[in-house]
This record gives structure tokens, sequence and C-alpha cells, in this order.
């Protein structure tokens, strides 16, 4: 009876897949047949919710790798039961993210200029590039992970590590070089963005892996248990850092007077930011892992561990949301200032973006077998050696 | 309504381009009706620097330079690379209205063409900043990098929408911009289709590196500025500010 519930509640989850991506099908087909007339951005605010939600998850792809081959690089043996799972993980974020972004551009079909015809000035084309690079390696990277390759794991872990922190922070500069944008311009930018790449990865980490326990209905191990509950308490830490830097930025904003700063905190992104990105995407889950994180393991703290995951991921993407669109309202002169509404088409891609992201993660669950690890593998070797 | 000098310059003007328009002949003699690309090029003079000098003193905002724009570049609709801003300058009873024409700056230091990532924008030796509308990806970062939001995007279907004109081809899902009308100039016609049809005679276009041209002399007598200077982009249209 139980599994036949599992198997009907599994049907009903890859048919809601199905129809986002459907939707995400025909929203794309609509992109490149229409042209960008199917979008809200005009050319006062050029770019959509699709940078904004392609900055959201290939951040979270970066933070992912970052925080795994960080662990890696320092030989942090407890973390490493993670390793796996959080590459597939960036894998499965990074490859829809890009496909997504491609469907912002004008001619798509031409990107072969980034090859043909580079400008080594544009922190775009850097950014295109090192994303690219930096998705081989990640490939090549899980490819040694899976086969057990320890040497090699060992070596491209460090070269990966560069590069995510070389896209995160090449990603920030995109919008970090645009003098012309007080909320975008800055060195500080780029940093930003590997910040909150961090947070969001180490977010995904946690919340991937326990709804992944959950629906598939298996007891994660003792180890896995007590690696997730110390991941929770840097995401706290991460989180308490958070909250400062957006007080300080509130505290230098109100001095500078930045008209475009009222967009963020009054109209027209008020309520976003203060209710869904300060209240839900930071305080909120600040609150709840700081409650948990000194007692013991349970199913009802891993469900609240893993809701307060869930809600830092939400907050991220409000926080990308904001800085994306608000950034772009200003105008110079008396021109009126920017409006944008964002449409069906491009919610379809971002939700269908997602719903890929989940599916190649499933398949890479199943297939893959990514709550083993190369440590582990290792181990079970060594025993199956001296037991002949 | 009240007839002013000013109203009534403004609207005879407009009435004297719309019945040219209608006949489809500009004032700009031969070089109007040249096709794409079928005019002897002229090599690019790179002793020449391009700019434009606009009085605002003489603006009458009739549009007239928008609508020569659209004329001469056959530009989708909605699309106006060439406007005219209605500004307000003082305040209360003082309060006065003036119109600023706004286009590309033709940047000596072009930010829009540092962060093309194809190198679709570029500036040439005279100092026009071009598009090429074969090789842009529509990437939209150059009207986000641009201090001046003077380039458009053309939102036609990118794959079926493709329309040659005299300065080049318009495609969908491609960035549109101010030429300076290069057609013209590399034709030897050393003018743009927006001076052409001003009836104000309020813009003029030239080279900023011969003393001796018009527009030289005009920014040093009208004492000239750039706009939006402290964004270092070194913009190559000068205005000639209003008086009290």
């Amino acid at each position: 009876m139980t599994g036949a519930n599992d198997r009907s509640k599994s049907l009903f989850g890859l048919a809601i897949l199905l129809v986002f991506l459907g939707i995400a099908a025909y929203s794309g087909g609509r992109a490149i047949i229409e042209g960008q007339a199917v979008y809200g951005s005009s050319n006062l605010v050029g770019w959509n919710i699709l940078i904004a939600a392609y900055a959201f998850m290939a951040l979270t792809a970066s933070g992912l790798c970052l925080t795994a081959n960080f662990f890696e690089v320092l030989q942090i043996h407890r973390f490493q039961l993670l390793q796996k799972r959080a590459h597939f993980m960036a894998i499965s974020l990074l490859v829809p993210a890009l496909g997504m972004l491609s469907l912002e551009l004008g001619r798509l079909d031409r990107v072969i200029y980034f090859v043909l015809s580079p400008n080594f000035k544009s922190p775009m084309w850097w950014m295109g590039s090192v994303y690219a690079v930096y998705l081989g390696l990640l490939l090549f990277e899980f490819w040694a992970i899976h086969n057990n390759h320890k040497k090699i794991m060992r070596a491209t872990s460090i070269i990966t590590l560069i590069f995510a922190v070389a896209a995160t922070s090449i990603l920030g500069s995109i919008f970090g070089v645009i003098l012309d944008k007080p909320l975008w311009f800055g060195s500080g930018t780029p940093v930003f963005f590997v910040f909150s790449a961090v947070v969001s990865g180490l977010a995904a980490m946690i919340a991937g892996t326990i709804l992944t326990y959950r629906l598939s209905n298996e007891t994660m191990s003792q180890e896995l248990g007590q690696a997730l509950k110390e991941l929770s308490v840097i995401l706290t830490v991460f989180l308490g850092i958070a909250l400062v830097f957006t007080v300080w930025r509130l505290i230098t904003v109100s001095y500078a007077r930045v008209p475009d700063v009222s967009y963020v905190v009054g109209s027209p992104y008020g309520l976003q930011f203060w209710f869904l990105y300060l209240t839900i995407g930071l305080i909120i889950p600040f609150i709840a892992l700081l409650k948990t994180a000194n007692k013991e393991r349970t199913a009802k703290k891993e469900n609240i561990v893993a809701g307060a995951s869930l809600m830092v991921l939400i907050g991220m993407y409000v926080d990308k949301h904001i800085f994306v669109i608000s950034g772009q309202f200003s105008q110079p002169f008396d021109i009126p200032l920017g409006t944008y509404t964002s449409t069906f088409t491009e919610w379809g891609l971002f939700f269908g973006a997602v719903a890929a992201a989940i599916t190649i993660y499933l398949f890479g669950q199943r297939k893959l077998k990514l709550d083993v690890t190369a440590k582990n593998q290792l181990n079970k070797i060594d025993t199956h050696v001296i037991s002949h | 309504m009240k007839l002013t000098r000013r109203n009534f310059l403004k609207y005879s003007g407009l009435a004297g381009i719309l019945i040219l328009a209608d006949k489809g002949a500009g004032l700009a003699g031969p070089s109007d009706n040249q096709g794409a690309g079928e005019t002897v090029k002229q090599p690019v003079n790179a002793n020449a620097r391009y700019g434009m000098f606009i009085d605002l003193e003489k603006c009458i905002g009739c549009n007239a330079c928008t609508m020569a724009c659209i004329k001469e570049n056959q530009l989708p609709e909605g699309i106006t690379p060439n406007r005219v801003l209605k500004m307000k300058i003082g305040q209360g009873e003082d309060a006065r209205e003036y119109y600023q024409p706004l286009l590309c700056m033709h940047c000596e230091k072009p930010v829009c063409a540092d962060v093309c990532p194809v190198k679709a924008t570029y500036k040439r030796e005279d100092g026009i900043v071009m598009q090429d509308n074969t090789k842009c990806i529509g990437c939209k970062y150059c009207m986000q990098a641009c201090p001046y939001r003077v380039r458009m995007f053309n939102k036609k279907p990118p794959f079926t929408y493709k329309k040659k004109h005299p300065g080049g081809v318009h495609v969908g899902g491609t960035v549109i911009k101010c030429t300076f009308c290069r057609h013209r100039i590399d034709a030897g016609n050393i003018s743009t289709a927006c001076c052409d049809w001003c009836p104000t005679g309020a813009r003029v276009f030239g080279d900023l590196n011969d003393p001796n041209s018009r527009i030289s002399k005009l920014i040093i007598e009208r004492n000239g500025v750039q706009l939006l200077k402290e964004k270092l982009t070194e913009p190559q249209v000068y205005y000639g500010l209003i008086g009290r």
C-alpha cells in the first residue's frame, strides 16, 4: 500500500515537472519565433527577470561547488560526504541556467562570435567564457568523483575552486563596472556576489540533501546528519553577516540619498525587500537555525532546517530580482522613470529552468549514486581487499 | 492659442516637414537616395573627428530630426535613437520650458564599445561609433552601459526580420543606434539627415579637428558644453545652452 502511495506521489511530482517543462518549451519557442516582444523589458529597463534568475541559479551553482571544493582542498573529511551531491546539484543548476540566459539574448545563434570576435575588455565576454570552462571543469571533476580517481579529483578541485570564485566575481563585475548605475557600480559588487553565492550554495546543499532523503524515504547516516548540522551552523553565521551587511547598506545609503535606493526600500520594491528578502530570506531563517543549532537531531529539526534553507533561497532570488530590475529604473535628464512588468513567458522560462534543474538532479539521484563519495568507495574497496 | 514667435516657428516648420516627407524628398540633396552600399564609398577620413553642435536656443521641439532619422535610416516602428526631450529650467513663475535633442554622443571613450562582448560596437577612425548588426548578439549590455539611454532594442522577430537600409541592415533581436548617417559621410556628403531637416538650423554637423569648421567656431562662440561630462566618456556632441 505504501509502495503504491509512493509510486503515485512520484508520478504526480513527475507530472508537475513535465507541466513546467512544457510551459518553458512553449515560452522558449515563442521567444525564438516572435522575438523579445514576449518579454516585459524595454529600452529603459533592458534586462528582465531572466537575468536575475540566471544570476541566482549561476551563483547557487558556484556556491555549491565553491563550498564543497573548499572543504575538499582543506581536507575536512566529514563534509566530503556531500561533495558528489553538491557537484551534481551545481551541474543540474548551471546547465538550465545557461539555457535560460541564451533565450534572453536577441540572437542566440550568434554566440559563435564569442569565439570569432572576442572583446577581452568586456566583463560579459569573460563571464561567458569562464562559466563555459567552469562547467567543463565541473563535469570533469564529477566524472573523477564518480569514477573514484582520487588524485585527479584533488587536483581538479583546486582549479575548479579558483574558477568558481572567478566566475562568480566576474558575474558581479558585469554589474560592477557600470558607472551609470549607482546600485550596481563598485568594487563591492563582485565581492557581494561571491558572498551571496556561498549563502545560496550552503542553503541549496542543506535543503537539497534533506529533501532528497525525505522524498526517497531513506534514513540519513549519522555522519551525514552531523555534517548537515555543522553546515547549518555555518549558514547561520553567514546569514548573520548578511544581516550586518544589509543594515550597513541601509545606513550608508540613507546618508548618500541616491534616488535609486528609494526604489529598493520604498516604492516599487519596498514590500519585496522588507518582507521577502529581509524577513523571509534572512531574519526568520537566521532565528530558526539559531534555535535549532544546539538541539539533538530529530525529524522535526531537520524539517525546520530544510524549511529555513528554502526560505534563504527565496530571499536570495528576491535580492537578485530587486538588484537587477531596480538598478535600471533611474534615468538621466528628464526622461521618465523606467518601468517594468514581468510577463508569463519570463516566469514560464524561469520555472521551467528550475524544473529542468530538479529533473536533472533526480536523474542523477537515481542513476549516479550521489550519496556515495570517493572516500566511501575507497573504504569499501579497502574492506573488500582485506576480507579476501 | 497664443501665437508666439516660438510657436509660429514650431508649427510652420513642422508643416513644411510634413509636406516634404509626403513627397518623399529630403532636403539633403543627391545623397538622400543612396541605396545600401550602392554608391562609391570614400575611405574613412582618419584625420577627421566628426561631432555635432546643437543650439538649444534654436530648438523648437518640432521633432523634425526624429522624423528625418526614422526616414533616412528606415527604422522599425517605435525605434527613435534620435529624439527630443521636453525640459524645464528655473522654478515657479521664472520657469521656462525648452527642448533638448538627444542622440548618440559618439563618445571618444565609448563605454558601449568597451562592454560589447563580441565587438559589434566599435569606433571608426573618424570618431563615429558604429553598430554592426550582422554581429550583435542582442545581449543589451551596451544599453545598460550607455549613460545617455540612446540605444534602442529591435524587438522584431530575430530570424525573420531583416531590413536593408542605406546605412546597413536592421535585424530583429539586435540593438539600433545613431550612426551620424555614416552612409552619407562615406559617400562624401558631410552632413546628417537630422541636421538637414532641422527647420531652425539648431544642429550643425562637422569636423571637430578642423578649427575653421563651422562646428568648431560655434562651440567656441556659444560655449558649447557636453552632457554628463562627469561620466568620463568624452561625448562629441556639444550643446549651446539656453539663456535666461
